[in-house]
């Protein structure tokens, strides 16, 4: 209870404190503006004050040069500097001077008549460059009061008027803005010239020739405000403006900016008591509404926690405010809807057992862990186990793999295997291995395992019988196999008997052996073939190559005699033939070689060369070569028409084996049989 | 308890950044008296114009011990009997010393006040020997001008100016005293004339003098913007006599005020002006007011000097300025050291110089 009111009371004071220093960051901007306004506005209203003052004042002055200016009458000067001083109550006095700076005459009254001025930059001046002067402001020798100095230049001297500066001042005192405001005129270097406090000259304790923004201002400008803060801390709004001629005079009208800010006082103090009043009443409101939030959102936390721990059943009434109530509906909706789909998501759970649980195959549910999920009846039936007996993975490991090398084989395979399934990569191929049954029999398995969810799902085929069927077919396939081993070997030596036979039946007449001798060939050719059937793993078929160089050797060694024996150059792949097409392809050889070893070579024939060649074209057919470098076939021989039985059995066995011929004459004799496989 | 007013108290931070205002730094306050208006009102605004200066760089400087000084002004309006109400005042206003008086007759009347409110005074003007020798308060960084009458008589007896008129402002009795005193037993003094204003000075009566019993020369003690006048009246009236004038009339304003009728006046002064053009207070005068330091603009800086040494050594303490000010024995001034006595009276050079082609022109040391 007590940490509930920490928190809401800090709570509240927070956003009372957000809101407090939003408000014064508001409140301080805005008195930015308005003093910006403020001060705008009293640099208008000053400036126009200081610029009307020292218009007036450039006025006073140019009209009292040119009162001066008249002295330039020769005629005029006697009576003049009395008629001036007449006429211009503000000169104290009017002389004029010859051009050694002597004066020559002065006013009535005015002491100074014979005064040598040669030293006073009031004759020197004008009297040097032609142009009008007005001189610092200065304490005359004889009043001892603030007079400044008109000098104009006129033939042969200078025209001099003093002027007294308590006039200034007195005109500066009467103006009606001058109540609240300081108005001073200085000269070129800050010195006072008047003011309408009337204090005495010099008798002010700033000095605006002192001052920075005195001698920093534009003079080009001729006018211009600034702020200041004096040296004893006070902070004033000056704004000045220059006079026009050769006074170099400035008017300073100074306002303290107590007096031109001084709304900016009230609004201050309102503003802080606005602020005051802010805390006062809104702080215990924010309090109050904080509390009303907090009671309700820790109803709707409590809610929510139930329905994170599965109490989708829980009720939630709510009475708080209108945005958190639908907000409380909405939970509770979101309650009722998950609520729904976790009964839904049992319910397919539950399905999902009960499918793999009555699969026809044997299957395993695995969590990551290993631990067994689910073992379905097909698994119990092929294997025996029930989940009860291997649950756990060492139970599993143990009696399923009672064998420990043959264990740790299949734990390492099985570990490499699912690290796969878990890194995502595509599903691995089945895998075999042996698992003991219950009853203590091995069965063999192919199984394949997928990773779903956090689990994986293994699938058993019981290869056992098949591979025992497997195992029988092959015995029988074995016994077969010898059997026709046997009947080639058979057929061989049959055909040997016959070749034999005609041998013995041939004896002793030359004639006779010559015409048995190729059939006999023909026959060892066929016998070769039955040899080499019985000495192959594969009994349909033969090695064209090894049949084909039997051959070749064979009828070399029959027919070479002596030093006449042919070279032999053989080239054959290795081409696997069936019977039908082996047998043909061999007495086709037989004829060809036959006739090459009996006809082709004299017996002075330098190089006898015979070249068997066989491979497979581009298109698979078996092209078979036969050549030789002898005599070759007679000019008129044509061996389509010919009718000999060597080249009969050529063209009918090349048509057996729905193969071509075709014959090369020059170099000797070439043939080209081309035939499917 | 304190968690609960938490709030409370943040608030009033709160309001309290609104309405603060930082408080400025402590400062060292300066009274500065002299007269800023009336017939005497030269050498004081000169003053006023340097003292300014002065504060000012020495606070751009970093003041003393980080503290800034901070000029008190009081104008006098040539009225010496101002002088003890303008003491009381600037105690009042908590003035650590007084830059004061710029006359003899003003410092004189000041002095009981000084006495009683115990603030010591540094004086760069007043020359009076009514001053000299004194166990009090007041400090002056210029020479007592006792010795310029015995120099000025020394060269009227060399030039053979026998007999003097003697022409001396009144409301300056001291200072004028210690010139007439010193004169006496050296020439004779025809007559002595005093004024109180200008316009009194009968210029007939001194053309009759000039006849009978005649005079050879005449000693001026008065400001310089008097005795330049003073001169023009006598050229005028006819009376053309070597001119004698006293220190106080030693700047500019004489010639500018008194023309071709000053040419040849001597004067015997403690101030070299042309030695101190280069001085970098003076520069900064001339670009600030337009126009070269006086005398009156130098000597200030002596006494200024002198009395930021004291505060220094004082470490800012008013309390124990006066025993450091009588324990500085010598001091760099503007123009070259300057020795102090025990009674805080100070030795520095003499000059006797001359107005020649209207600029005064230093003949030698007259010490």
């Amino acid at each position: 209870m007590r940490e509930r009111f920490r928190v809401t009371s800090f709570l509240g004071t927070l956003f009372s404190v957000i809101v407090l220093s939003s408000l014064s960051i508001m409140g301080v901007s805005l008195e930015r503006f308005v003093r910006a306004d403020l001060t705008r506005h009293a640099e208008e209203s000053n400036g126009l004050l200081a610029a009307s003052v020292a218009h007036e004042i450039s006025a006073f002055l140019d009209l009292h040069f040119m009162g001066l200016s008249l002295l330039r009458s020769r005629d005029f000067r006697p009576k003049g500097v009395d008629l001036l001083h007449e006429a211009y109550p503000a000169f104290d006095t009017v002389l004029f001077t010859d051009s050694s700076g002597r004066v020559s005459r002065a006013s009535m009254g005015s002491g100074d008549a014979g005064f040598d001025f040669s030293f006073r930059e009031y004759f020197r001046i004008p009297f040097e460059t032609g142009a009008d002067f007005v001189s610092r402001p200065f304490v005359s020798g004889i009043r001892y009061t603030p007079s400044a100095v008109l000098a104009h230049p006129i033939p042969d001297g200078v025209a001099i008027g003093y002027i007294d500066l308590g006039f200034l001042g007195d005109f500066l005192s009467s103006l009606p803005s001058s109540q609240n405001r300081s108005i001073s005129v200085v000269d070129d270097r800050g010195a006072f010239v008047a003011h309408n406090s009337n204090l005495p000259l010099s008798g002010r304790e700033d000095i605006a020739g002192l001052e920075p923004w005195f001698r920093e201002r534009d003079i080009q400008a001729g006018s211009g405000s600034t702020l200041v803060t004096r040296r004893e801390g006070s902070e004033e709004l000056l704004s000045w403006a220059s006079t026009s001629g050769p006074s170099g005079w400035t008017v300073i009208v100074s306002e303290p900016s107590a007096r031109v800010f001084a709304s900016l006082l009230a609004f201050r103090i309102s503003l802080v008591l606005v602020l005051v009043a802010y805390a006062v009443l809104s702080l215990p409101l924010i309090l109050g509404s904080v509390r009303l939030v907090r009671r309700d959102l820790a109803a709707l936390a409590r809610f929510s926690q139930d329905i994170a721990e599965g109490r989708t059943e829980a009720v939630l009434t709510f009475k708080g405010f209108r945005d958190f109530s639908l907000l409380a509906s909405n939970l509770v909706r979101m309650g009722r809807a998950i609520g729904e789909r976790e009964t839904r998501l049992r319910e397919n759970e539950r399905r999902l057992l009960e499918t793999l649980d009555f699969m026809p195959v044997p299957v395993i549910l695995l969590a990551r862990d290993q631990r067994m999920e689910l073992m379905n009846r097909a698994f119990s039936s092929v294997f025996g186990w029930a989940r009860e007996d291997i649950d756990t993975a060492e139970k599993w490991w143990s009696s399923v793999y009672p064998d420990p090398r043959y264990r740790e084989e299949v734990r390492t395979f099985w570990q490499e295997y699912i690290d796969r399934l878990g890194r995502g990569e595509r599903t691995e191929a089945p895998f075999r291995g042996r698992l003991r049954c219950k009853d203590g029999s091995c069965r063999s398995v192919v199984g394949q395992a997928a990773l779903i969810a956090e689990g994986f799902v293994v699938t058993y085929v019981d290869m056992t019988e098949s591979e025992q069927a497997a195992e029988r077919t092959a015995a029988s396939l074995r016994e077969k196999e010898i059997l026709l081993k046997e009947i080639h070997h058979r057929v061989k030596n049959n055909l040997q008997v016959v070749t034999s036979l005609l041998s013995l039946q041939a004896s002793g007449d030359p004639e006779q052996v010559r015409l048995f001798s190729d059939s006999i060939n023909r026959i060892q050719v066929m016998a070769g073939i039955h040899e080499l059937l019985y000495r192959s793993r594969d009994l349909a078929h033969i090695d064209l190559a090894e049949y084909g160089e039997t051959i070749v050797h064979w009828l070399a060694s029959t027919y070479s005699v002596g030093s006449s024996a042919p070279e032999l150059e053989l080239r054959m792949d290795r081409i696997e033939l069936d019977i039908d097409k082996a047998v043909p392809c061999g007495l086709i050889m037989n004829e060809i070689l036959t006739n090459t070893l009996k006809y082709a070579f004299p017996p002075d024939h330098p190089a006898p060369r015979i070249r068997v060649r066989a491979a497979r074209d581009t298109e698979g057919f078996v092209v078979l070569e036969l050549s030789d470098n002898g005599t070759g076939l007679p000019p008129d021989f044509d061996p389509e028409r010919s009718s000999t039985l060597g080249f009969l059995l050529i063209r009918s066995l090349c048509q057996q084996i729905r193969g071509s011929w075709s014959l090369d004459r020059s170099g000797g004799t070439g043939w080209t049989i081309r035939f499917p496989v | 308890m304190m968690r609960r007013f938490a709030p409370a108290r943040l608030a009033a931070l709160l309001l309290a950044v609104l309405t603060v205002s930082c408080a400025p730094r402590g400062e060292i306050t300066i009274g500065f008296v002299a007269s800023l208006s009336g017939m005497d009102y030269m050498l004081g605004t000169e003053g006023r114009d340097a003292a300014f200066l002065f504060v000012d760089r020495l606070n751009e400087e970093g003041g003393i011990g980080g503290r800034k000084l901070r000029l008190e002004l009081r104008d006098l309006a040539s009225d010496d009997s101002r002088a003890p109400d303008a003491v009381r005042d600037l105690k009042a206003a908590g003035a650590a010393a007084i830059l004061g008086f710029f006359s003899s007759s003003s410092a004189l009347q000041a002095l009981p006040v000084l006495e009683e409110t115990g603030i010591p005074a540094v004086s760069p003007t007043s020359t009076s020997a009514e001053l000299s020798g004194k166990d009090d308060p007041f400090f002056r960084t210029i020479m007592t001008s006792a010795r310029d009458p015995a120099v000025l008589a020394r060269r009227m007896r060399e030039s053979r100016h026998s007999r003097v008129l003697f022409l001396a402002a009144a409301y300056n009795r001291p200072y004028y005293e210690t010139y007439r005193s010193g004169l006496v037993p050296e020439v004779a003094l025809v007559d002595t004339v005093l004024y109180n204003r200008l316009e009194e000075i009968d210029y007939g009566r001194l053309e009759a003098l000039a006849r009978d019993p005649g005079f050879d020369a005449v000693m001026i003690v008065a400001s310089s913007l008097d005795s330049g006048t003073i001169a023009q009246n006598l050229v005028r009236q006819g009376i053309r006599k070597p001119l004698y004038l006293s220190g106080w009339a030693g700047n500019e304003d004489v010639i500018t005020y008194g023309g071709k009728a000053v040419e040849g006046a001597v004067l015997v002064h403690q101030v070299d002006l042309d030695r101190a053009s280069t001085y970098p207070l003076s520069v900064l005068y001339k670009k600030t007011f337009g126009v070269s330091p006086g005398y009156g603009a130098l000597e200030t800086w002596d006494s200024l000097i002198f009395l930021t040494e004291g505060l220094k050594a004082a470490r800012g303490d008013p309390g124990k300025l006066r025993s450091t000010l009588r324990g500085i024995r010598s001091f760099e001034g503007t123009l070259g050291t300057i020795r102090m006595d025990e009674f805080g009276d100070a030795f520095r050079p003499l000059y006797l110089k001359r107005i020649i082609g209207g600029r005064f022109v230093v003949l030698g040391r007259a010490d």
